[in-house]
């Protein structure tokens, strides 16, 4: 077992790739179709989660310990987190309202999400994180169709 | 019906999913059968069929314990002796 394990390949450039982009790991070391139903998955439920909760369900400083879960998307949480600060709440879309809070009054976004929209895109975005952390676990130690075979084999 | 004809998909939440939220739980049990089904199967020559079941029986599964859920807290409970 041990032995077995030792002898698994250890595809860091993979996992890289699959973290940034998920999918694109797999495809690297020769799953195309697998990659694809990853990036299918993954890339579809976050997608969904921002149609449903907005580009503000992804947010690294108001929503810091959901934006762990969902930083494992790669590139879609990290692009949806500065799209929301650079359009939303810079106030480029919609406009910029008075909230009043315990210290006084903030700013935010008019197209800021609340309530069960907020909640389950948040959930979904998170959930397609951790999905991708799966696939990024999976293709460490998958072994590689597209690379030249060993002398060994 | 005005907030529903201003929406603008992906900027602002969709207007009525406090009606629906529930729904949602369709699509992310397909979502998350089809990653863990991609990386889980040796070969992916039954890959849909193996999804569709996963997300069949996970669906029906939130749903029977929702139910019981129900069940326990509109009949069992009020059965319970008040302290």
């Amino acid at each position: 077992m041990t032995d077995d394990f030792q002898d698994r390949p250890f595809n860091i450039s993979a996992a890289i790739l699959g973290w940034l982009l998920p999918g694109v790991g797999h495809m690297k070391v020769g799953e195309m179709g697998r990659g694809r139903l990853i990036l299918l998955g993954v890339g579809g439920l976050f997608l969904l989660g921002v149609l449903v909760g907005g580009l503000d369900c992804v947010d690294r400083r108001e929503d810091a310990m959901w934006f762990v879960a969902q930083s494992g998307a790669g590139a879609f949480a990290f692009a949806t987190d500065f799209l929301n600060t650079n359009l939303l709440k810079s106030g480029s879309f919609g406009e910029l309202m008075p909230l009043a809070v315990q210290n006084g009054t903030v700013m935010v976004s008019s197209f800021k999400s609340a309530g069960p929209a907020n909640e389950v895109g948040t959930l979904m975005c998170g959930l397609a994180g951790m999905m991708n952390v799966i696939a990024v676990l999976d293709v460490l130690h998958r072994p590689c169709r597209s690379c030249k075979k060993d002398v060994t084999e | 019906m005005m907030c529903a004809l201003a929406y603008i998909p992906f900027l602002q939440p969709m207007p009525t999913v406090a009606h629906w939220w529930w729904l949602c739980l369709i699509p992310v049990c397909a979502a998350i059968s089809v990653t863990w089904k991609a990386v889980r199967l040796e070969t992916l020559e039954h890959f849909w069929r193996e999804s569709i079941t996963m997300t069949v029986h996970s669906v029906l599964a939130m749903a029977a314990l929702a139910a019981a859920l129900m069940v326990f807290l509109r009949l069992v409970i009020p059965l319970l002796p008040m302290s």
